[in-house]
Protein backbone atom coordinates (compact mmCIF):
# COMPACT_ATOMS: atom_id res chain seq x y z
CA UNK A 1 0.00 0.00 0.00
CA UNK A 2 1.28 3.23 -0.91
CA UNK A 3 1.96 6.23 1.95
CA UNK A 4 -0.28 9.34 0.87
CA UNK A 5 2.04 12.14 1.87
CA UNK A 6 4.26 12.69 -1.27
CA UNK A 7 6.95 12.77 1.15
CA UNK A 8 7.21 9.04 0.98
CA UNK A 9 6.95 8.06 -2.19
CA UNK A 10 9.18 5.74 -3.94
CA UNK A 11 7.59 4.97 -7.14
CA UNK A 12 9.04 6.60 -10.91
CA UNK A 13 8.79 10.14 -10.38
CA UNK A 14 10.53 13.39 -11.96
CA UNK A 15 13.49 14.97 -9.25
CA UNK A 16 15.29 18.06 -9.76
CA UNK A 17 19.08 18.55 -10.03
CA UNK A 18 20.00 21.06 -6.78
CA UNK A 19 23.62 21.15 -7.01
CA UNK A 20 26.71 19.53 -9.56
CA UNK A 21 30.12 19.44 -7.93
CA UNK A 22 33.53 17.77 -8.79
CA UNK A 23 34.57 15.90 -5.97
CA UNK A 24 37.46 14.09 -7.78
CA UNK A 25 38.71 13.92 -11.72
CA UNK A 26 36.23 11.47 -12.53
CA UNK A 27 33.80 11.52 -9.34
CA UNK A 28 30.96 13.98 -9.58
CA UNK A 29 28.14 14.63 -6.76
CA UNK A 30 24.60 15.25 -8.16
CA UNK A 31 22.52 16.73 -5.33
CA UNK A 32 18.78 16.27 -6.33
CA UNK A 33 15.11 17.68 -4.39
CA UNK A 34 11.69 17.32 -4.98
CA UNK A 35 10.76 19.88 -7.36
CA UNK A 36 7.85 21.10 -5.18
CA UNK A 37 10.18 21.62 -2.70
CA UNK A 38 8.45 18.44 -0.26
CA UNK A 39 10.66 16.21 2.19
CA UNK A 40 11.99 13.28 0.25
CA UNK A 41 11.16 9.57 1.85
CA UNK A 42 13.32 8.56 4.12
CA UNK A 43 15.87 5.52 3.96
CA UNK A 44 17.92 2.66 5.31
CA UNK A 45 22.14 3.18 5.44
CA UNK A 46 23.04 1.92 2.28
CA UNK A 47 20.12 2.34 -0.05
CA UNK A 48 20.49 3.46 -3.65
CA UNK A 49 18.17 5.11 -6.15
CA UNK A 50 17.60 4.01 -9.74
CA UNK A 51 18.60 6.25 -12.27
CA UNK A 52 16.79 6.58 -15.70
CA UNK A 53 19.84 7.69 -18.03
CA UNK A 54 20.90 7.32 -21.49
CA UNK A 55 24.27 5.26 -23.26
CA UNK A 56 26.41 6.37 -25.68
CA UNK A 57 23.93 5.09 -28.09
CA UNK A 58 21.04 7.03 -26.84
CA UNK A 59 19.20 3.78 -25.66
CA UNK A 60 17.42 4.02 -21.99
CA UNK A 61 19.02 2.67 -19.45
CA UNK A 62 18.61 2.05 -15.28
CA UNK A 63 21.45 2.96 -13.34
CA UNK A 64 21.64 2.72 -9.18
CA UNK A 65 23.89 4.95 -7.34
CA UNK A 66 23.99 4.57 -3.76
CA UNK A 67 23.04 7.52 -1.40
CA UNK A 68 25.40 8.91 0.66
CA UNK A 69 23.31 11.16 3.08
CA UNK A 70 22.26 8.95 6.42
CA UNK A 71 18.45 8.63 5.39
CA UNK A 72 17.49 10.57 8.30
CA UNK A 73 14.33 12.83 7.01
CA UNK A 74 16.38 14.35 3.72
CA UNK A 75 15.18 17.10 2.00
CA UNK A 76 17.79 16.22 -0.48
CA UNK A 77 19.07 13.04 -2.16
CA UNK A 78 22.95 12.99 -2.75
CA UNK A 79 24.60 10.36 -4.86
CA UNK A 80 28.53 10.36 -6.04
CA UNK A 81 28.99 8.82 -9.36
CA UNK A 82 32.24 7.79 -10.96
CA UNK A 83 32.98 8.78 -14.87
CA UNK A 84 33.31 5.37 -16.52
CA UNK A 85 34.91 5.56 -19.94
CA UNK A 86 34.50 3.21 -22.84
CA UNK A 87 37.63 1.60 -22.33
CA UNK A 88 36.89 0.81 -19.17
CA UNK A 89 33.35 -0.99 -19.53
CA UNK A 90 31.50 1.95 -19.29
CA UNK A 91 28.20 2.21 -21.41
CA UNK A 92 27.49 5.57 -21.24
CA UNK A 93 24.88 5.92 -18.06
CA UNK A 94 27.53 8.01 -16.27
CA UNK A 95 28.86 9.92 -18.55
CA UNK A 96 24.93 11.16 -18.81
CA UNK A 97 25.03 11.87 -15.41
CA UNK A 98 28.40 13.74 -15.63
CA UNK A 99 26.62 16.13 -18.16
CA UNK A 100 23.44 16.78 -15.57
CA UNK A 101 22.77 20.35 -14.65
CA UNK A 102 21.36 21.92 -12.36
CA UNK A 103 17.95 22.56 -12.66
CA UNK A 104 17.56 19.66 -14.71
CA UNK A 105 14.85 17.13 -14.33
CA UNK A 106 15.88 13.34 -13.49
CA UNK A 107 13.54 10.27 -13.40
CA UNK A 108 14.62 8.87 -10.16
CA UNK A 109 13.23 5.29 -8.50
CA UNK A 110 13.69 4.65 -5.28
CA UNK A 111 15.48 4.64 -2.53
CA UNK A 112 15.63 0.87 -2.37
CA UNK A 113 17.45 -0.44 0.31
CA UNK A 114 19.26 -3.76 -0.59
CA UNK A 115 22.85 -3.09 1.82
CA UNK A 116 21.18 -2.11 5.01
CA UNK A 117 22.82 -2.39 8.78
CA UNK A 118 21.69 -5.08 10.87
CA UNK A 119 19.69 -3.05 13.87
CA UNK A 120 21.29 -5.60 16.02
CA UNK A 121 25.24 -4.86 15.40
CA UNK A 122 27.50 -4.60 18.42
CA UNK A 123 30.13 -2.85 16.41
CA UNK A 124 30.65 -2.34 12.35
CA UNK A 125 33.60 -2.80 10.10
CA UNK A 126 33.14 -0.69 7.18
CA UNK A 127 35.71 -1.75 4.08
CA UNK A 128 35.37 0.95 1.40
CA UNK A 129 36.78 0.38 -1.89
CA UNK A 130 36.92 3.29 -4.81
CA UNK A 131 34.10 4.48 -5.66
CA UNK A 132 32.25 2.14 -3.24
CA UNK A 133 32.85 4.54 -0.64
CA UNK A 134 29.26 5.67 -1.26
CA UNK A 135 27.14 3.26 0.66
CA UNK A 136 30.18 3.12 3.28
CA UNK A 137 29.74 7.03 3.88
CA UNK A 138 26.29 6.37 4.35
CA UNK A 139 26.70 3.88 7.00
CA UNK A 140 29.19 5.90 8.66
CA UNK A 141 27.35 9.20 8.93
CA UNK A 142 24.04 6.56 10.08
CA UNK A 143 26.43 5.58 13.23
CA UNK A 144 27.61 8.99 13.96
CA UNK A 145 23.96 9.74 14.07
CA UNK A 146 23.00 7.36 16.19
CA UNK A 147 26.35 6.70 18.60
CA UNK A 148 27.49 3.31 16.90
CA UNK A 149 31.14 2.36 16.92
CA UNK A 150 32.81 1.63 13.56
CA UNK A 151 36.01 0.80 12.03
CA UNK A 152 36.26 1.81 8.05
CA UNK A 153 38.96 0.84 5.68
CA UNK A 154 39.24 2.53 3.08
CA UNK A 155 41.77 1.30 0.38
CA UNK A 156 42.23 4.00 -2.42
CA UNK A 157 44.52 5.52 -5.07
CA UNK A 158 46.05 8.80 -4.12
CA UNK A 159 44.25 11.79 -5.87
CA UNK A 160 41.00 9.36 -7.14
CA UNK A 161 39.52 9.32 -3.47
CA UNK A 162 35.66 11.04 -2.79
CA UNK A 163 35.07 11.65 0.15
CA UNK A 164 37.89 11.19 1.72
CA UNK A 165 37.46 14.55 3.65
CA UNK A 166 34.52 12.86 4.76
CA UNK A 167 35.29 10.61 5.99
CA UNK A 168 38.34 11.56 7.85
CA UNK A 169 35.80 14.42 9.78
CA UNK A 170 33.34 11.62 10.75
CA UNK A 171 36.35 9.59 12.02
CA UNK A 172 37.14 12.45 14.73
CA UNK A 173 34.01 11.48 16.71
CA UNK A 174 34.86 9.35 19.29
CA UNK A 175 33.95 5.50 19.31
CA UNK A 176 34.40 5.83 14.56
CA UNK A 177 38.25 5.06 13.14
CA UNK A 178 39.39 5.60 9.87
CA UNK A 179 42.26 3.60 8.21
CA UNK A 180 43.58 4.09 4.71
CA UNK A 181 44.97 1.39 2.44
CA UNK A 182 46.96 2.85 -0.91
CA UNK A 183 48.22 -0.38 -1.83
CA UNK A 184 46.95 -3.87 -2.77
CA UNK A 185 48.89 -5.20 -0.47
CA UNK A 186 48.78 -2.29 2.50
CA UNK A 187 44.97 -3.15 1.76
CA UNK A 188 45.08 -6.78 2.33
CA UNK A 189 47.03 -6.79 5.22
CA UNK A 190 44.75 -4.32 7.31
CA UNK A 191 41.75 -6.49 6.30
CA UNK A 192 43.36 -9.60 7.88
CA UNK A 193 44.72 -8.15 10.49
CA UNK A 194 41.49 -5.99 11.27
CA UNK A 195 38.65 -8.64 10.33
CA UNK A 196 40.62 -11.09 12.88
CA UNK A 197 40.43 -7.99 15.69
CA UNK A 198 36.77 -7.06 15.57
CA UNK A 199 34.86 -7.40 19.08
CA UNK A 200 32.08 -10.43 19.39
CA UNK A 201 28.56 -9.31 17.63
CA UNK A 202 30.35 -7.21 14.95
CA UNK A 203 28.69 -6.79 11.34
CA UNK A 204 31.05 -6.10 8.40
CA UNK A 205 29.83 -4.52 5.33
CA UNK A 206 31.89 -4.47 2.01
CA UNK A 207 31.61 -2.21 -0.98
CA UNK A 208 34.43 -2.18 -4.60
CA UNK A 209 35.25 -3.85 -7.03
CA UNK A 210 35.08 -7.29 -7.54
CA UNK A 211 38.67 -8.37 -6.23
CA UNK A 212 38.56 -6.36 -3.36
CA UNK A 213 35.41 -8.01 -2.19
CA UNK A 214 37.01 -11.88 -2.87
CA UNK A 215 39.80 -10.93 -0.83
CA UNK A 216 37.19 -9.81 2.04
CA UNK A 217 35.51 -12.72 1.95
CA UNK A 218 38.48 -14.81 2.28
CA UNK A 219 39.77 -13.09 5.02
CA UNK A 220 36.67 -13.09 6.82
CA UNK A 221 36.19 -16.75 6.38
CA UNK A 222 40.01 -17.03 7.18
CA UNK A 223 39.71 -15.25 10.40
CA UNK A 224 36.87 -17.56 11.26
CA UNK A 225 33.12 -14.86 10.46
CA UNK A 226 29.99 -16.77 9.91
CA UNK A 227 29.02 -15.87 6.71
CA UNK A 228 25.90 -13.95 8.05
CA UNK A 229 28.48 -11.10 9.29
CA UNK A 230 30.23 -10.67 6.27
CA UNK A 231 27.84 -8.17 4.11
CA UNK A 232 28.56 -6.56 0.75
CA UNK A 233 27.68 -4.84 -1.94
CA UNK A 234 28.77 -5.60 -5.53
CA UNK A 235 28.43 -2.14 -8.11
CA UNK A 236 29.87 -4.63 -11.56
CA UNK A 237 29.16 -8.04 -11.81
CA UNK A 238 31.79 -10.51 -13.56
CA UNK A 239 31.81 -11.01 -17.14
CA UNK A 240 29.90 -14.19 -18.34
CA UNK A 241 30.45 -16.90 -20.75
CA UNK A 242 27.49 -17.56 -23.28
CA UNK A 243 26.41 -20.49 -21.51
CA UNK A 244 24.47 -23.48 -23.40
CA UNK A 245 21.54 -23.20 -25.57
CA UNK A 246 18.22 -24.24 -23.36
CA UNK A 247 14.23 -24.42 -23.39
CA UNK A 248 12.33 -22.49 -21.39
CA UNK A 249 8.12 -23.84 -20.94
CA UNK A 250 5.94 -20.89 -20.56
CA UNK A 251 2.56 -21.31 -18.36
CA UNK A 252 0.33 -20.79 -21.39
CA UNK A 253 2.25 -24.11 -22.73
CA UNK A 254 4.57 -22.03 -25.37
CA UNK A 255 7.48 -23.28 -25.91
CA UNK A 256 10.67 -20.89 -26.67
CA UNK A 257 14.28 -21.47 -27.26
CA UNK A 258 16.87 -19.81 -25.80
CA UNK A 259 20.32 -19.70 -27.75
CA UNK A 260 23.54 -19.55 -26.52
CA UNK A 261 24.36 -15.93 -25.91
CA UNK A 262 20.81 -14.61 -24.99
CA UNK A 263 18.94 -14.62 -21.68
CA UNK A 264 16.25 -16.22 -20.51
CA UNK A 265 15.44 -12.38 -19.70
CA UNK A 266 15.72 -11.34 -23.28
CA UNK A 267 13.85 -14.72 -24.64
CA UNK A 268 10.60 -13.59 -22.02
CA UNK A 269 10.25 -10.26 -23.44
CA UNK A 270 10.84 -10.91 -26.99
CA UNK A 271 7.98 -13.71 -26.21
CA UNK A 272 5.40 -10.88 -24.71
CA UNK A 273 5.93 -11.79 -21.11
CA UNK A 274 6.39 -8.86 -18.84
CA UNK A 275 9.18 -9.80 -17.08
CA UNK A 276 10.14 -6.74 -14.29
CA UNK A 277 14.25 -6.42 -14.58
CA UNK A 278 16.72 -3.49 -13.67
CA UNK A 279 20.39 -4.03 -13.44
CA UNK A 280 20.44 -6.82 -16.38
CA UNK A 281 23.58 -8.29 -14.86
CA UNK A 282 22.57 -10.47 -11.84
CA UNK A 283 22.99 -8.04 -8.88
CA UNK A 284 19.74 -6.33 -7.92
CA UNK A 285 17.37 -9.30 -8.10
CA UNK A 286 14.49 -7.52 -10.11
CA UNK A 287 13.75 -10.34 -12.43
CA UNK A 288 13.66 -13.33 -10.32
CA UNK A 289 10.82 -15.62 -11.85
CA UNK A 290 9.54 -18.60 -10.20
CA UNK A 291 10.49 -21.84 -12.12
CA UNK A 292 10.39 -25.53 -11.94
CA UNK A 293 13.20 -27.97 -13.41
CA UNK A 294 14.81 -31.07 -12.88
CA UNK A 295 17.55 -30.79 -10.31
CA UNK A 296 20.98 -29.62 -12.10
CA UNK A 297 19.30 -27.96 -15.05
CA UNK A 298 19.68 -24.41 -13.71
CA UNK A 299 22.79 -22.72 -14.08
CA UNK A 300 22.43 -20.18 -11.27
CA UNK A 301 24.99 -17.03 -12.40
CA UNK A 302 23.42 -14.55 -10.17
CA UNK A 303 24.51 -12.40 -7.23
CA UNK A 304 21.51 -12.38 -5.32
CA UNK A 305 20.03 -16.01 -4.63
CA UNK A 306 21.74 -17.64 -1.78
CA UNK A 307 22.84 -21.03 -1.64
CA UNK A 308 19.34 -22.64 0.22
CA UNK A 309 17.36 -20.83 -2.40
CA UNK A 310 19.03 -22.02 -5.22
CA UNK A 311 18.96 -25.29 -3.99
CA UNK A 312 15.38 -24.90 -3.62
CA UNK A 313 15.33 -24.57 -7.39
CA UNK A 314 12.36 -22.45 -7.56
CA UNK A 315 13.47 -19.25 -8.74
CA UNK A 316 15.98 -17.91 -10.88
CA UNK A 317 16.98 -14.71 -12.19
CA UNK A 318 16.35 -14.13 -15.49
CA UNK A 319 19.03 -12.28 -16.74
CA UNK A 320 22.11 -14.32 -16.35
CA UNK A 321 20.95 -18.02 -15.08
CA UNK A 322 20.37 -19.87 -17.75
CA UNK A 323 19.84 -23.86 -18.52
CA UNK A 324 22.55 -26.05 -18.27
CA UNK A 325 22.21 -28.29 -20.95
CA UNK A 326 20.82 -27.60 -24.64
CA UNK A 327 18.20 -30.73 -23.41
CA UNK A 328 17.30 -28.31 -20.09
CA UNK A 329 13.99 -27.76 -19.89
CA UNK A 330 13.12 -25.03 -17.52
CA UNK A 331 9.34 -24.22 -16.48
CA UNK A 332 8.93 -20.27 -15.85
CA UNK A 333 6.13 -19.92 -14.19
CA UNK A 334 4.36 -16.46 -15.38
CA UNK B 1 16.61 -31.58 11.91
CA UNK B 2 19.45 -31.96 14.90
CA UNK B 3 19.94 -36.08 15.76
CA UNK B 4 19.33 -36.98 19.09
CA UNK B 5 18.77 -35.19 22.25
CA UNK B 6 15.49 -33.82 23.27
CA UNK B 7 13.05 -33.65 20.23
CA UNK B 8 12.79 -30.14 19.15
CA UNK B 9 9.49 -28.54 19.94
CA UNK B 10 8.36 -24.65 18.67
CA UNK B 11 9.52 -22.37 21.32
CA UNK B 12 11.57 -24.85 23.26
CA UNK B 13 15.50 -25.28 23.85
CA UNK B 14 17.14 -28.26 22.06
CA UNK B 15 19.34 -30.06 24.17
CA UNK B 16 21.80 -32.00 22.26
CA UNK B 17 22.61 -35.75 23.57
CA UNK B 18 26.27 -35.01 23.55
CA UNK B 19 28.08 -32.37 22.99
CA UNK B 20 28.40 -30.98 19.71
CA UNK B 21 31.89 -31.12 17.69
CA UNK B 22 34.07 -28.02 17.82
CA UNK B 23 33.56 -25.97 14.60
CA UNK B 24 36.45 -26.18 12.33
CA UNK B 25 35.97 -22.56 10.67
CA UNK B 26 36.72 -21.03 14.44
CA UNK B 27 39.28 -18.44 14.41
CA UNK B 28 39.03 -19.00 18.40
CA UNK B 29 37.32 -20.66 20.98
CA UNK B 30 35.54 -19.56 24.53
CA UNK B 31 34.69 -22.51 26.60
CA UNK B 32 32.44 -21.48 29.44
CA UNK B 33 32.51 -23.99 32.54
CA UNK B 34 29.53 -22.97 34.56
CA UNK B 35 28.63 -24.15 37.95
CA UNK B 36 30.27 -27.89 39.84
CA UNK B 37 28.79 -30.83 38.58
CA UNK B 38 31.19 -33.00 37.70
CA UNK B 39 30.10 -34.02 34.41
CA UNK B 40 30.81 -30.05 33.78
CA UNK B 41 34.10 -30.34 34.09
CA UNK B 42 34.48 -33.30 31.78
CA UNK B 43 32.57 -32.16 29.11
CA UNK B 44 34.68 -28.76 28.98
CA UNK B 45 37.95 -30.85 29.58
CA UNK B 46 37.03 -33.08 26.28
CA UNK B 47 35.57 -29.43 24.72
CA UNK B 48 39.05 -28.10 24.87
CA UNK B 49 40.96 -30.70 24.04
CA UNK B 50 38.84 -30.82 20.79
CA UNK B 51 39.03 -26.82 20.15
CA UNK B 52 42.68 -26.77 21.51
CA UNK B 53 43.53 -28.39 18.22
CA UNK B 54 41.37 -26.29 15.70
CA UNK B 55 42.21 -22.85 17.26
CA UNK B 56 43.61 -20.84 20.34
CA UNK B 57 41.16 -22.15 22.90
CA UNK B 58 40.20 -20.23 25.97
CA UNK B 59 38.44 -21.84 29.24
CA UNK B 60 36.58 -20.46 31.59
CA UNK B 61 35.84 -22.14 35.09
CA UNK B 62 32.81 -20.33 36.67
CA UNK B 63 32.10 -22.55 39.48
CA UNK B 64 29.59 -20.53 41.21
CA UNK B 65 27.30 -20.73 38.64
CA UNK B 66 25.96 -17.76 35.96
CA UNK B 67 24.61 -15.80 38.82
CA UNK B 68 27.20 -15.42 40.88
CA UNK B 69 30.05 -15.36 37.78
CA UNK B 70 28.12 -13.25 35.81
CA UNK B 71 31.35 -10.78 36.06
CA UNK B 72 33.40 -13.15 34.94
CA UNK B 73 31.53 -14.35 32.00
CA UNK B 74 30.81 -11.00 30.81
CA UNK B 75 34.23 -10.38 30.92
CA UNK B 76 35.17 -13.29 28.80
CA UNK B 77 32.79 -12.48 25.98
CA UNK B 78 33.71 -8.59 25.98
CA UNK B 79 37.33 -9.37 25.12
CA UNK B 80 36.03 -12.27 23.11
CA UNK B 81 37.09 -11.39 19.02
CA UNK B 82 34.34 -12.01 16.04
CA UNK B 83 35.12 -15.17 14.62
CA UNK B 84 35.16 -17.39 17.75
CA UNK B 85 32.81 -20.06 18.95
CA UNK B 86 31.29 -20.43 22.67
CA UNK B 87 30.79 -23.64 24.24
CA UNK B 88 28.59 -23.18 27.03
CA UNK B 89 28.17 -26.11 29.67
CA UNK B 90 26.40 -26.21 32.35
CA UNK B 91 23.39 -27.01 34.16
CA UNK B 92 19.90 -25.42 32.22
CA UNK B 93 19.57 -22.71 34.29
CA UNK B 94 23.13 -21.98 33.99
CA UNK B 95 23.07 -22.75 30.20
CA UNK B 96 20.46 -20.65 29.65
CA UNK B 97 21.14 -17.48 31.23
CA UNK B 98 24.65 -17.83 30.11
CA UNK B 99 23.30 -18.19 26.30
CA UNK B 100 21.24 -15.29 26.73
CA UNK B 101 24.38 -13.27 28.33
CA UNK B 102 26.57 -13.69 25.30
CA UNK B 103 23.31 -12.87 22.82
CA UNK B 104 23.40 -10.33 24.49
CA UNK B 105 26.79 -9.24 24.06
CA UNK B 106 26.44 -10.06 20.37
CA UNK B 107 26.62 -13.45 19.44
CA UNK B 108 24.74 -15.31 16.86
CA UNK B 109 23.47 -19.02 16.76
CA UNK B 110 25.99 -20.29 14.53
CA UNK B 111 28.54 -18.87 16.78
CA UNK B 112 26.89 -20.90 20.17
CA UNK B 113 26.97 -24.24 20.96
CA UNK B 114 25.40 -25.81 24.35
CA UNK B 115 25.39 -28.43 26.70
CA UNK B 116 22.96 -29.16 29.66
CA UNK B 117 24.27 -31.74 32.29
CA UNK B 118 20.85 -32.17 33.72
CA UNK B 119 18.80 -32.25 30.06
CA UNK B 120 17.19 -35.91 30.71
CA UNK B 121 16.22 -34.76 34.17
CA UNK B 122 12.38 -34.82 34.84
CA UNK B 123 12.23 -31.42 36.78
CA UNK B 124 15.53 -29.16 36.83
CA UNK B 125 16.00 -25.80 38.59
CA UNK B 126 15.01 -23.75 35.12
CA UNK B 127 15.53 -19.74 35.02
CA UNK B 128 11.46 -19.05 34.90
CA UNK B 129 10.57 -15.48 34.06
CA UNK B 130 7.79 -14.65 36.44
CA UNK B 131 5.72 -11.75 34.35
CA UNK B 132 3.94 -10.63 38.02
CA UNK B 133 6.69 -9.96 39.58
CA UNK B 134 8.67 -9.43 36.44
CA UNK B 135 12.30 -11.28 37.15
CA UNK B 136 13.98 -14.05 36.47
CA UNK B 137 13.59 -16.58 39.29
CA UNK B 138 15.31 -20.36 39.85
CA UNK B 139 12.89 -22.69 39.97
CA UNK B 140 12.62 -26.70 40.46
CA UNK B 141 9.83 -27.16 37.95
CA UNK B 142 9.15 -28.05 34.07
CA UNK B 143 7.70 -26.68 31.34
CA UNK B 144 4.08 -26.94 31.61
CA UNK B 145 4.42 -27.77 35.09
CA UNK B 146 3.64 -25.14 37.89
CA UNK B 147 5.74 -23.98 40.70
CA UNK B 148 5.25 -21.34 43.18
CA UNK B 149 7.06 -17.95 42.63
CA UNK B 150 9.78 -17.39 44.71
CA UNK B 151 9.25 -13.14 45.03
CA UNK B 152 5.31 -12.88 44.79
CA UNK B 153 4.29 -16.41 46.08
CA UNK B 154 1.63 -16.86 43.09
CA UNK B 155 1.08 -20.35 41.92
CA UNK B 156 2.63 -20.03 38.34
CA UNK B 157 2.39 -21.76 35.53
CA UNK B 158 5.40 -22.27 33.93
CA UNK B 159 4.60 -21.64 29.72
CA UNK B 160 6.30 -23.97 26.75
CA UNK B 161 7.82 -20.98 25.78
CA UNK B 162 11.70 -19.75 25.94
CA UNK B 163 12.43 -16.41 25.34
CA UNK B 164 16.05 -16.16 24.26
CA UNK B 165 16.98 -13.22 25.14
CA UNK B 166 15.73 -13.11 28.44
CA UNK B 167 17.22 -17.26 28.89
CA UNK B 168 14.05 -17.75 30.57
CA UNK B 169 10.56 -20.16 30.73
CA UNK B 170 7.83 -17.26 30.69
CA UNK B 171 5.40 -18.08 33.04
CA UNK B 172 2.24 -16.35 34.50
CA UNK B 173 -0.27 -17.04 37.46
CA UNK B 174 -2.08 -20.21 37.03
CA UNK B 175 -5.05 -19.11 38.41
CA UNK B 176 -5.25 -15.58 37.16
CA UNK B 177 -9.00 -17.11 35.48
CA UNK B 178 -10.20 -18.10 39.42
CA UNK B 179 -12.80 -15.36 40.84
CA UNK B 180 -12.00 -15.87 44.75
Amino acid sequence: MTHLHPGYRTGTRPLRVAEVRALTDHVRQVVLECPDQTPLTPHEPGAHLVLRTAGWDGAVKQNAYSLTGDGVLPTRYTISVLRKDPDHGGTGGSAWVHDLRPGELVEVTGPRSAFAPRHDQRHAFLLAGGIGVTPVLSHLRALARWGGTAEVLYSYRPGHAAHLEDLRELATRPGLTLLEATTVADTRHLLTQRLADQPLGTHAYACGPPALLEAYVEAGRAAGWPEERLHLERFTAPGLDPGSPFTALLGDGRRVEVPAGTSLLTSLLEAGVAVPNLCRQGVCGECVVPVRARAGDIEHRDLVLTQAERDAGATMAACVSRGTRSDSVIEVAL
Amino acid sequence: MPDGGTAPALGLPWWPSAPEPVDPAAAGVLVLALGVDPRVAEVATAWADEAERVAPTRVVTVPEGIDGGAATVSAALTTARTGVRILVVGAQYDVLRGLALARGLGAGPRELSAYAVDAGAARADLPVFCAHCRAVRRLHTTPGGTVDCTGCGRHLEVHGHHSASLGAFLASDSRARELV
